[in-house]
Parts: C-alpha cells; structure tokens; sequence
C-alpha cells in the first residue's frame, strides 16, 4: 500500500489555499480596488521628466569638456 | 483527495498570507502596505546612502576631477534612476507585485527567468565587491593599529564576512532591520561628517584642483567612461525599485522618494566618495578614513564601515534569496538552502579578492549592459503599448493558454531586442577593455541600450499585433475577438505560479 508523505499534503494543502487567496486579490484587483491609490497627473509626469531627465542631461552636455 | 487531507487552521492562514504577501509575491492590497509618504522616503534613503555608494565614488575618481565627476554622478545617477524607475514603480505600485512579476508581459513566463538571472549577477556581483571592502576595512584597521598582516588578511575578512552575512541572513528580516535602523543614520552621519572636514581642512580649491587617480590620455573618453559609470549605477537600483513600489499606497509615494533619494541622494553620497578619493588620492574607500578623521575617529569610522559593509551584503542577499523563489525547484527549499546557493558565488571573492575587485569598475559599467535593454522594453511596454494596464491571472497563471504564455514562455520581440541593446553596449564602449567609439562622444551607450531595444521592441511588437489580426482575419474570426486576443481570461488559476 502506498505511503502518503504528510508533510507533502500539508504543503499542497497550503499551495491550494494561496492560490484561492490569489484569485481572490485578482479579483479585488480587477473590480477596482487599485481606485484608492492616488492619482499621477500630467503634471507629476512634467515636473519628473524636467527634474530627472531634460535638466540632468542639460547638466551633461554644458559640462562635457 | 485525501480522505484525511489536512486542515489550515485560521492563525496558521493568516500567517501564510503574511508570509507570502511581505516576503513573497502576493499581490499587496492598498491596507497592507507598509510605506506611507514618511516611510517611503525613509526607506529609499536607507537604499541609497550606503557603502555601494562609496565604491561609485572611488572608481569614477580614477577618470575625472571633481567637477565633471560631480556632474557624472549626480545628473548620470539621476537620469539612469528616472529610466528605470517610471514603468517598474507605476506598475508594482499599481498592482503590488514584486518586478520579476513586472517583467512577464513583456518577456513572458519564462522570458522572465532572463531578466532574474540578469538580477542576481547584479545582486551578487555588487555583495562580492563590498565583501572585498569589509575585508580593506579589516587589514587597514590593523595598519592603523599597528600590525602589518599579508595579503591573505582581506581574503579571511571576506570569508568572515560572508559568515557573518549567512547568519544574519538566515536569522531573518527583524535582525536585518534592526542592523538597519542602527547603520543608515550613522552612515548619513558618516557622510556628513566626511563633507564637513573635506571642506574645513582641504576646502573646494584643493578638492577641485586634485587630479584623478588614473586618466587616459583623453579627457573626452574619461568623461563619458564616468558618464557610464554614474548611470550604470541608477540603472542598478532597478533590483530595489519594485520591492518598494509595491509597498507604497500612493502613484507619488511610489515615484517621487525614489527619484529624490535613488537618484538625488545617492548621487550626493558618491560625490562626497568622489572628493575622498581625490583627496586621499586612493580609489579604496577604506583608506580614506584615518587620512580624512585622523587616527581615532578614522579608526572608529572603518569599524562602522565594515559592518555597514555586513548589512549591505545582508540586504543584497536577503533580496537574492527572496528572487530565487521564482524558480520552482526552489520554491520547496529551506531559507538556508536557499541563502547557501546565493553565497557560493561570492566564494571567488575569498580567493581572488584583489583580482575581482580591481574588475569593480567594469562590472559597475557592465550594469548598465545588462538592466539598459530591460528598463527600454519595460518603458515602452508599461507606458506606451499595454497603458499602464496588466492581467494578473496571466502573470500568475503558467497555462499555456493564458496570455503571457506567448511562444514556449517567451516573448522573442523582447529577448531578440534585450541582445541587440547588449550588441549596441559592446559596439559603443567595451568596459573590460575601456575602448570607446567615436560615436559615443553624441550616443552614451548606456543611453544606446536603452534606447534602441525600446525603440525595436515597439517595432517588433506592432509587427506581430498586425500579423496576428491579419492571421485572424483570414481565419474568419470576429473583430471583437481579436480585439480581446484568443487567449483565456480570468478564472481559475490552471497552473498558478505562487
């Protein structure tokens, strides 16, 4: 007769359960639960792409011997 | 099913979702995310003023001054840091995944384990080189005392402090933000206080007339050598942005503190490295210490080093480790094992400390080769071709027939286009040779390997969608069926990934 490992059941018991745990965040997900995580703007995005990108690469060129 | 299959109870549940939700890959809900505006700045300085910094510092001292490296570190750092960190940080945050998870749209299940085995060679390669400092700190704390061991000394420290690590490590995150709490304030200390005497005892003129350690004959080619190397470092943070990300409740918190502190702060931190180095005239930021503080405070200062050194690795490791739970066959081993298997590449380190480290400028160049490609096809994949929006079951769903699947779990427009980025690298500048081409004066190449597979991967992937709703429309199916794609959508997990 063959042997079942407990520990082995235990542990698919548990991939079971987290992938139940997982449908149900995609879910919480795709329902819109993202709604409440704050906005980035057009604006967020200008004052990114001077700050960290067009004047750092400015700063590059001026500076090149 | 068992008959007599075992029952979760509901403590032994909740910890598994903790579990899997901190340290491991479930997508994060906004109310249990840890980093609000404060602790997300606090955090994304804690990454960026650390004893990595210093190695940055040192290697750009042996091509520039002052000035230009200045400008290399800070802008480089800066606007490699923006490269990386606006898709992986909008989308982690968004969806509160970890970035291995982040990169299967584009790459594609598999296609995904590339850009991990690119992370851990960033990972361990950056532990190995800071082992190799602690290991300096170690012999040059006995000069400063005294004694003069031989070379093995910084081989037995590196041992040591791979030791050290694996306990810590292995120990778990409490004793590593405990370490934490104690070394990021006193390296910011560290800082402050190397500011304030470089200035008060040598001043700007000296810091700005001291030459670098060891140019080539063109000033030109060692200006945009330092170039690479001051991006290639924004690059590296591209293995810390996600696990933050994913942690914040808010678009800004996610984006802001990382460009500040990622980019901003941790350019500041390999300028003060910078100006030590020209100072002390050495690229070894252990021997910066006594010169700048004297004997005492120079002494107490390489002792806090080297276990600022400790947590460095510990946190790199840490990461490795946690990455390494991607792969199957090692989703079922112990933390130990796992730990283990991250260690024994850093064993080189211990034998060729030296060798390895005088690599250290290559290897930090060579980040840009490797995280370059990825930021570009991540840029153009998040933001401009899937805007802004992913499936989370066909992230963690291995079926076949889900939609990152792709062709055998890869997606080749983005493995073909990640090559060409490399080959563009290697065609501009060669960091194990140091040869440059010419056209690297107006095309930095680190800029070039993000650029071009961006561009070509956009290329590559209108290809396919046009020929993908050619072959449909041939084969009669309708068009709101091509629109959603053939593949499966929603429930259930077939072959869930966790």
């Amino acid at each position: 007769m063959a042997q079942t490992n407990p520990y082995k059941e235990l542990e698919e018991v548990e991939r079971r359960f987290l992938a139940e745990e997982l449908e149900r965040r995609i879910e919480e997900f795709e329902r819109g639960a993202d709604a409440g995580l704050g906005r980035f703007t057009p604006l967020d995005w200008i004052v990114c792409v001077i700050g960290a990108f067009l004047l750092p690469a400015l700063a590059i060129i001026w500076w090149a011997p | 099913m068992s008959a007599f299959e075992p029952e979760l109870d509901t403590n032994t549940r909740a910890e598994l979702v903790k579990q899997e939700s901190f340290s491991g890959r479930l997508p994060l809900r906004i109310g249990e995310r840890e980093y609000k505006t404060v602790g997300a700045h606090a955090t994304c300085f804690a990454y960026a003023v650390a004893t990595w910094c210093f190695l940055t510092g040192g290697f750009t001292a042996e091509l520039v001054g002052a000035v230009e490296g200045m400008v290399c570190l800070i802008a480089g750092n800066l606007l490699g840091c923006f490269l990386v960190t606006m898709p992986l940080s909008l989308g982690c945050q968004r969806y509160g995944i970890e970035q291995i998870d982040f990169c299967k749209p584009a790459f594609g299940q598999r296609g995904a384990k590339v850009v991990l085995i690119f992370y851990v060679i960033n990972m361990i390669g950056w532990s190995g080189l800071i082992l190799v400092m602690f290991g300096n700190g170690i012999r040059n704390i006995l000069h400063a005392l005294g004694y003069s061991p031989g070379g093995w000394i910084v081989g037995a420290g590196v041992a040591l402090g791979i030791w050290i690590t694996y306990l810590i490590v292995t120990r778990g995150v409490h004793l590593l933000n405990l370490s934490n709490a104690f070394i990021t304030p006193g390296i910011g200390i560290l800082v402050a206080f190397m500011f304030y005497v470089l200035f008060t005892e040598y001043g700007w003129e000296a810091i700005s007339n001291a030459k670098p350690l060891n140019p080539g004959p063109s000033p030109t080619i060692n200006y945009i050598i330092a170039l690479e190397l001051g991006i290639a470092n924004g690059y590296s943070w591209w293995g810390g942005i996600g696990f933050i990300a994913r942690n914040t409740n808010s678009r800004r918190n996610a984006v802001y503190p990382q460009l500040l502190h990622l980019g901003l702060s941790a350019g500041v931190v390999c300028t003060v490295a910078l100006f030590s180095a020209l100072v002390v005239q050495s690229d070894d930021p252990t021997e910066w210490m006594v010169p700048i503080g004297g004997l005492v405070v120079g002494v107490l200062a390489l002792a806090f080093v080297a276990l600022a050194n400790i947590t460095s690795t510990a946190v790199s490791l840490f990461a490795t480790g946690l990455a390494l739970r991607h792969i199957p066959a090692l989703r079922v081993k112990t933390w130990r094992t796992i730990i283990l298997l991250t260690i024994v590449p850093c064993l080189p380190f211990v034998f060729w400390p030296a060798q390895l480290y005088d690599l250290g400028d290559a290897y930090l160049a060579y980040n840009g080769t490797m995280h370059g490609p990825i930021a570009g096809i991540l840029f153009v994949d998040f933001l401009f071709l899937r805007k802004q929006r992913l499936s989370l079951w066909s992230i963690f769903d291995d079926d076949a027939g889900r939609e990152y699947h792709y062709e055998k779990g890869f997606n080749w427009p983005s493995i073909v286009s990640v090559v060409a980025g490399q080959a563009s690298y290697f065609f501009l500048y060669n960091p194990i040779t140091n040869q440059t081409h010419d056209l690297t004066r107006f095309l930095p190449a680190s800029i070039a390997a993000f650029a071009l597979p961006a561009a070509l991967y956009w290329i590559l992937m209108r290809i396919a969608a046009l020929r993908e709703r050619r072959a449909a429309l041939e084969t009669g199916i309708a068009a709101a069926d091509i629109q959603a794609g053939p593949q499966r959508t929603g429930r259930p997990l077939l072959r869930p990934n966790i």
